[in-house]
Order: structure tokens, then sequence, then C-alpha cells
């Protein structure tokens, strides 16, 4: 038998304290604070609350923060409800408005924005946009890009020994993965990166970084890492002093 | 010094269940705070009949005029039992004469002392009400335009803390009904509250929304100004002033009502050492950690439209 709890008719956004276009940090600064409070030894929930209620409200908190600190669950929540919001995709990736609206002015539609950014559309290279790119990966749960395999590039990627800037670019974009993946991956700042496929050395930090990065970026599209970063060094080594 | 309509509240009380939590102390010491620092004329009133000590605290005798000599009728206007206090611009309606006890009261009296004192001449006026859940008691609280509730953290007092709050709610309907009609609805729901699934007042407000919802709608606008302040007093760790806020959330999802954090008070020897010397805290300690906390209480109540003159020896 199914017993009816306290506070069946909260909705999620009520269960955490937060408000509808709370941020991620809002959600889960408001989870950790349900939790404490809706805890059993908590001194706030004496003579209201049995262990029974403390327990289905801890339940339900887990339930709440599960749909909202998820975009897509969040989002369908959110239209389940009617909870005005498709601001959750952007709500949850900024917390200044002016960057906010940047962000969204520029990528009205998530998908179609982070494909026109692969295809280096410059006029969207722009700070809030690289945010907006960078911290969605990760949101996307930071699996790897599909791809269709290609012989010739694949022969290509084997016997590369050059391993110019613009042949990172190119596997790159062979395999299908934006920037913001690579940066969430090795850490490396976007225009780092972009720096470092340009081959524009001054843009770039000092030695020892630049070998870091050329070593992690190379190892995360596939490439002998150190053969890279030799190829790379030596290149770098002659016109940067 | 002026202060906008939308913040004005002129009659603030302070209650909480529980004896001992420190509503004289919070009472008295807001009360010299608005008439010292904020240069406002102020009326303190002993509402705590039958245990009133606001005048101890203040350092002053027992008046001989106190609330009992109007409620009785002996004086017909309320200005003539106000008495003076050491601090300029602070009066004090004393409760000190023990032939008045809050629960005998009568409806009448009540009317007409609450219709006499927006009648004071005075800029704010400051409820000191006692422990309990007297329907008077509850009905001051209700009617003052800010209520504060003190608490402390301890099992005995949040428990007041509920049970004050849960009747205050339930009070509040029962005027919402009759004045909308609607008790036989609410009684209806409340009959077969188990079957309507309602634990919590929350509940009811959200099953009365169903029922009807322009009644829920109206009933919930009418609720919605009962949001009392809280002030966690005896403060000895961060985790008693974290308590403010869950028992804020507390109140949101058990009573559906919001709850506005107003501040708290450290635990300090200097309360009863300033109690034994009958001289209010701010004046006998003025360099004491509480004043700070008052400080920042008062300045939040106050709201940033009134200027506080900076008090100095």
């Amino acid at each position: 038998m199914k017993q009816e709890n306290v506070n069946t008719k909260l909705n999620y956004y009520e269960v955490l304290d937060v408000k509808e276009n709370a941020t991620r940090k809002e959600i889960v600064d408001g989870y950790q604070k349900a939790k404490a409070v809706y805890s059993k030894d908590s001194m706030a929930l004496y003579s209201l609350y049995s262990d029974d209620d403390s327990n289905n409200m801890l339940n339900l908190i887990e339930e709440a923060y599960q749909v909202l600190i998820n975009p897509q669950r969040r989002d369908l929540y959110n239209k389940e409800h009617n909870i005005s919001g498709h601001r959750s995709v952007v709500n949850i990736f900024f917390d200044k408005p002016g960057e906010m609206k940047r962000a969204f002015i520029e990528t009205p539609n998530f998908k179609k924005a982070t494909s026109e950014y692969d295809s280096d559309h410059h006029e969207i290279n722009k700070p809030a946009f690289r945010a907006y790119v960078s911290i969605s990966k990760q949101e996307m749960g930071l699996s790897p890009p599909e791809y269709k395999d290609d012989d010739k590039m694949d022969e290509k990627i084997k016997t590369e020994e050059v391993f110019k800037g613009d042949f990172f670019a190119e596997i790159r974009k062979y395999k299908n993965i934006p920037l913001g993946y690579v940066s969430n991956r090795t850490k490396i700042a976007i225009y780092h990166i972009e720096a470092l496929e340009r081959e524009d050395y001054p843009s770039l930090p000092v030695r020892v970084y630049v070998m870091g990065f050329v070593k992690a970026y190379a190892k995360l599209l596939g490439l002998d890492a150190a053969k890279a970063c030799k190829a790379y060094m030596e290149r770098y080594d002659k016109v940067h002093v | 010094m002026s202060i906008t309509a939308k913040d004005y509240k002129k009659i603030w009380a302070v209650g909480g269940g529980k004896g001992g939590v420190g509503k004289t102390l919070i009472a008295a010491n807001l009360g010299i705070m608005l008439a010292r620092d904020a240069q406002k004329k102020v009326v303190l009133v002993d509402l705590d009949l039958g245990g009133a000590n606001l005048h101890t605290c203040l350092g002053v005798d027992i008046p001989k005029l106190t609330l009992s000599d109007f409620m009785q009728r002996d004086v017909d206007s309320l200005e003539s039992v106000v008495v003076e206090t050491p601090i300029k611009n602070l009066g004090l309606i004393s409760g000190a004469q023990d032939v008045l006890n809050i629960a005998n009261i009568k409806h009448m009296q009540k009317q007409r002392f609450l219709s006499k004192l927006s009648e004071l001449g005075a800029d704010y006026v400051i409820l000191d009400l006692g422990a309990g859940t007297s329907f008077n008691t509850l009905d001051f609280f209700l009617a003052s335009e800010l209520g504060i509730i003190t608490l402390v953290p301890e099992p005995t007092s949040i428990e007041n803390v509920y049970r004050f709050i849960k009747s205050a709610f339930y009070r509040k309907l029962k005027m919402i009904e009759s004045s909308m009609h609607i008790k036989k609805m609410v009684d209806n729901i409340m009959d077969q509250r188990v079957q309507n699934g309602i634990n919590t007042p929350a509940d009811l407000l959200a099953k009365i929304s169903d029922v009807d919802p322009v009644i829920g709608k109206r009933i919930k606008e009418e609720m919605s100004t009962f949001a009392p302040g809280l002030i966690i007093n005896m403060v000895r760790s961060q985790t008693d002033i974290e308590l403010g806020a869950a028992v804020s959330s507390v109140c949101r999802k058990y009573f559906g009502i919001e709850t506005e954090l107003l501040g708290y008070i450290e635990y300090d020897n200097s309360v009863w050492q300033s109690v034994r010397k009958k001289t209010p805290l701010l004046i006998e300690f003025p360099n004491s950690k509480l004043v700070s906390n008052f400080n920042k209480i008062f300045k939040r109540l106050a709201g940033p439209d009134v200027n506080i003159t900076e008090y100095s020896l």
C-alpha cells in the first residue's frame, strides 16, 4: 500500500528551496542544504516530522536533485509541469545576466550553435560562447563524438611526421571533436588550442606549457604524443626564441 | 530619515511560544535602537500579562498607571498610561499589574486597545508578547504589521515555535474562513483529511485550491500576510546560526508560509549581567558583540531608508 507522504504537492524546485531559474550551482547548494535540514537528527524537524516523514522527504530531495541537475531531464520536467523556462539550458551555465544574454543571442539553438562553432565561424568565437560550449560538453557526459572512418585519414595519421598545427585541426575535424570537448578533457583553454593549431607561438605560454599542451592534445586525438611533441617543438624552437 | 510607504511597518510584535528565549530582551533593545539610533518615537507595550517584566529590563519602577487601567476603563486614553523610560523618545506601557491576565482579556477590550494603538502618537509600537499560544497572544501577533518569532537552538524551543506558528496559522485561517464564509468547505476537507492526504497545513491549502481555485488563491493571498521574521537567540556555533535557515525551509514546506530570517544573537554572559543590573544591554554594554548582532538585525528591519546615527558614549 502506498502511503501518502508529507509534501507530495511540492514541485522539485520547492523541494530544493531554489528558484525556477536556478543555476546549476544553486541547485547543488540547495540539494546539500535540504539534505542537512531533513536528515533524521536535524533539530529543525523536531515535533513536526516523524522518521518516516524525514525519510520520505530525503527520497524526494534525491529525486528532485537527479532531475534538476540534468539539463535534459530538467527541461522535460519543466515542460511537463508547465514551468516557464527553456531558460534552464542557459541559466544552468551562466550566473551573470550579460553573459547569458550574449550566449543566448548568438546561440538560439544549442545543437545548431555547436555545429556552427565546429565549422569555425569566427563571429561566434567569443568568450561567452566558449564557456557555453565547454560547459555544455561537460554536461553531455564527456562522451567522445562519433565520426566516420576514413582509411585515407587513418593512414595519414599513422605516417605523419611533421605534426603542424593545421594537421591537428584537420584530425580534430575528421574525428568530429569540438574545441570545447578538447578543452574539457585536456584542461587547455580554447584560445590556447586555437593558437596551437595556428602555430601562433606568441599567443602561447612559456615553452614547458606548450610541450604539455601538444602532448595532451595529440594524445586526445589518438596521435603518437611523443613523436608529435618532438616534431612540433623542433619547429617551435627554430621560430620562437 | 524618511521611511517609504512600502517598508513602513508601525506595529511590531515579538513572540515565540516558549518562555525565557529572549522576547523581552529583543523587544527592549529593538525599541532602544529605534528611539536612540533612528530617533523615532517608540512605545513598548508589555503584553506578557501575568509575567510582565519589561519595565525591569528598562530600569523603570513599577508604574502607577498600567495597561490594566486602560483595559478596565479607569482611564480613557492609551496615551495616559505611557510612562517615560531613561531613553529619550522611548515610552512604555507596562503590564505589571497582575489583576489583568492575558487569558481573560475580553474581545471588546482587545479591539479597543488595538484601535487606540494606531492613535498613539508614536512612529513605532513594539508589543512584547508572553509565552504560550492563548488566543489573545495570537491575535496580538496577527494584528501586528511585523511579527517577530524568537527561538533558541533547543528542541523545546523549536517545538514551541512550531506550536505557536501552527496555532497562529489556524487562528488566521479561522478569521479568513469567517470573513469569506467558507467554514463549511474547510470543515468538509478537514473531516476527510486522511482520504484527502492532508498531513500539513500546506497540504490543506493545496487541497482547498484543488476544490476551488478562486477561493484557494484568495486564501493564499491572505495567508501570505502571515510572514513572521525569525531571530535565533543564544547562538553558540555556526550550526546554531544555520538552524534559522532550516526552520525557515521547514515552515515553507510544512506550513506553506514564508518566514524572513532577521538574524541571530550570540550567547553572551553580558545578558544576564545587564538584567541583574536592571539596565538595558545596549546601555550597559555598548561594546558587547551582542550590540553588533542587534545592529545587523535592526538594519535589516529598518531597511535602508532609516538613517541610523551611530551612538557614541
